[in-house]
């Protein structure tokens, strides 16, 4: 098969693209459905948290904001953990199959559009509504503490939930991306919804099962020594870590929790002498994090890599 | 014969009776000691008795004859200035006779009479009475300290058991006068009580316990201080020299560059800390040995490990090696550096935060930049005119 160069950028028209997709999401009506979830969850688990952090006056009030919870009422990050998949997954399960359906895709790429610019145009318009909806809950949940506990948040609290509000939106462009692939591959939206779905539920609810039952049988504590313990546990926390909501949650921990010092398994040993208690500065926190952060920067980019090799392969002349 | 023996000793008897009667009825006038020693300026009160010896009832008055020059005298009954008695057949009365010599009463005898006499004249009683005024004892005090000179370091406080005693025969005012270095801070006490005291009340023959503190100022040379403990009562004053031998010590402190008492530690490397010893003491630390307590896992080198001298005052720099174990989480770590010489450690606690290299931050970024090129790749490979 003899190539030939493009010509002009294969990004051409992408902006268009963003803007045109953006303007369709947030009017649609799934989108007002999941605002008006997310609000309510913010404005529910804020509120909550405030009635339990009246009495204590300490350091990084704002922080606490967002994990405090108060039965019956999670925290507002244990939402956001299941949520922001389920924003995501609404938001790009019939990014091309719906244009399939509608007949529509033929008559876009008939424009001087490439189908790059289309596809990455609809994984942005995604990502930056997303981004959109969580920066303005944010923006929500910050006015409501400012209002309510009578202080402005300190530059730390500030940077480290700018931080956490990146990792939330990392967090989702990873399930926007998987949700783009399996619009890719299944031409009925419902499939693709379902599929996208069902391996969020196994991230969710198995993979944590599995990942326990597969350390125990590649790393078998035969005679109860420590270290046999310790790789045990080692390995079942890296084998959970190969979910993205693993990820996600020890981000969130190390970030909104700056006293939390490390991630793995800590020996008593490795506390001897140690200062508890004590905050991390910002730096080693995301130090502790990077791990985490660029991992799910990268999963998001090569799932979105995966998509972008399946569309350029598709025929798309129905 | 007879008869004149009759006669004669009827004779005898009349006339013994008349000068028996004689020599009894009239009036009298005594004391019990009429020739005393009084204290010098002080009033003095003598008690008189004068009797009617077989008189008739009648009122007697009473006069002070030969008044030295600037006595008062006065006569007291019950409790009042009396100027006569009345005194009734066979009986007596009790007088106080009150004199006060004037306050500037030279040493010497003095005399007197004191006179009884009826309205008439006819009748009177002389009493003559003679007071010597002693040679006035002059105030003495003495002091006496029982070990005057102690011995202890510039930390230790001198506590001087001294007595003092009043010699003399009136009571005393004493004030106690320490006048100890400069710096030196002295205390006086009493008996066994607690208060602070500088000046008591000691009755003649006294004496008293004194607790004497003496504390050195916390920066001082060894050496030999001199102290003097004055006792004055008016002209009387007595005086001890105590002598505090301070005996010279090093006395070690322990700190950071600009008493900084936390560091940064990277893991797998080996980082400096640098610490500082002082002597604060009065005399040189000999071959002052460092040490850490190290949380488990980390090793800690001093160079130089043990410093041979460290003069008064003077501080030395030592560098500590610090390798915290592989194996140490972020976040802070308490590391305890203990300076040892002769008997004396003193430890300083440093506060060290462990950080990560950011060599693993460059790992990640790389990461997504090989994404980004797998992107980069498959837009090259898959994309389509």
């Amino acid at each position: 098969m003899a190539r030939e160069r493009r010509e002009g950028s294969p990004w051409r028209g992408l902006w268009v693209v963003v803007a045109k997709e953006m303007a369709d999401h947030l009017t649609s009506a799934r989108m007002r459905f999941l605002e008006f979830l997310m609000i309510l969850i913010a404005v529910g688990t804020v509120y909550m948290a405030i009635q339990n952090l009246r009495a204590e006056s300490e350091r990084f009030l704002f922080l606490k904001l967002l994990t405090t919870a108060q039965e019956p009422v999670p925290a507002f990050v244990g939402f956001l953990g299941f949520l922001v998949p389920l924003i995501a997954m609404a938001l790009g399960f019939d990014a091309i199959n719906g244009e399939f359906n509608r007949r529509t895709l033929p008559r876009i790429l008939a424009q001087p559009i490439y189908r790059d610019a289309l596809l990455l145009g609809k994984f942005l318009a995604g990502l930056f509504t997303l981004a959109l909806v969580v920066g303005a809950v944010w923006l929500l949940i910050v006015g409501m503490g400012i209002f309510r506990l009578g202080l402005p948040p300190e530059g730390e609290e500030v940077a480290r939930s700018l931080w956490f509000l990146l990792v939330t939106i990392a967090f989702g462009g990873v399930w926007l991306a998987l949700s783009l692939v399996f619009s890719v591959i299944f031409r009925a939206p419902a499939t693709a919804a379902l599929a996208s779905i069902s391996l969020w539920l196994f991230f969710t609810a198995f993979w944590g099962i599995i990942a326990g039952m597969l350390a125990q049988a590649l790393s078998p504590v035969r005679f109860g020594f420590p270290q046999e313990i310790l790789a045990q546990a080692n390995l079942e926390l890296n084998l959970a870590r190969l979910s993205p909501n693993t990820l996600y949650a020890e981000a969130v921990i190390a970030l909104l929790q700056p006293e939390v010092r490390a991630l793995n398994p800590i020996l008593p040993i490795q506390l001897h002498q140690a200062i508890l208690g004590t905050p991390l500065p910002l730096d080693q926190s995301l130090l502790l994090i990077w791990p985490q952060v660029t991992g799910l920067i990268a999963a998001t980019i090569l799932l979105f890599a995966l998509s972008y090799v399946l569309f350029q392969r598709q025929e798309i002349r129905a | 014969m007879r008869r004149v023996f009759t006669l004669i000793g009827i004779a005898l008897i009349w006339s013994f009776m008349v000068v028996e009667a004689q020599k009894a009825a009239g009036l009298r006038l005594f004391t019990a000691y009429p020739a005393r020693t009084i204290p010098s300026g002080e009033t003095v009160s003598l008690p008189l008795t004068v009797r009617n010896v077989g008189l008739a009832p009648q009122i007697v008055r009473l006069e002070v004859q030969d008044l030295p020059e600037g006595w008062k005298a006065t006569f007291l009954g019950g409790g009042q200035a009396v100027q006569s008695v009345y005194v009734d057949t066979d009986e007596s009365v009790n007088v106080n006779l009150k004199l006060e010599p004037p306050k500037d009463l030279a040493p010497g005898v003095y005399r007197l009479a004191v006179r009884a006499r009826s309205p008439e004249g006819r009748l009177q009683a002389e009493l003559l009475l003679e007071l010597t005024v002693a040679e006035k004892q002059p105030a003495k005090l003495t002091l006496e300290v029982e070990l005057p000179t102690l011995r202890g370091t510039s930390a230790s406080s001198f506590r001087y058991r001294a007595t003092v005693k009043n010699e003399s025969d009136q009571e005393l005012l004493v004030n106690l006068d320490i006048e100890a270095p400069e710096g030196w801070r002295a205390t006086s006490r009493v008996g066994f009580g607690t208060e602070e005291v500088t000046s008591f009340p000691l009755k003649a023959g006294e004496s008293k316990n004194l607790d004497i503190e003496l504390r050195p100022p916390k920066q001082i040379a060894a050496g030999e201080y001199p102290t003097t403990l004055r006792a004055l009562a008016g002209e009387a004053q007595a005086m001890v020299a105590l002598k505090s031998v301070i005996i010279g010590q090093p006395e070690l402190s322990v700190t950071g560059i600009e008493g900084r008492l936390s560091g940064q530690v990277y893991v797998g490397q080996e980082n400096v800390l640098k610490v500082i010893v002082k002597n604060q003491g009065s005399a040189p630390a000999r071959s002052v040995e460092l040490s850490a307590f190290e949380p488990s896992g980390w090793k800690v080198e001093f160079d130089p490990k043990v410093i041979a001298e460290i003069a008064p005052e003077q501080e030395v720099e030592v560098t500590a090696k610090i390798k915290p174990s592989e194996r140490a989480i972020v976040g802070d770590y308490m590391l305890t550096v203990t300076a040892r010489t002769e008997g004396i450690s003193e430890s300083a606690q440093f506060r060290l935060s462990v950080q990560t290299s950011t060599l693993w931050g460059i790992v990640g970024i790389a990461l997504i930049a090989v994404a980004l090129g797998v992107v980069g790749l498959a837009v090259a490979r898959f994309g389509r005119r």
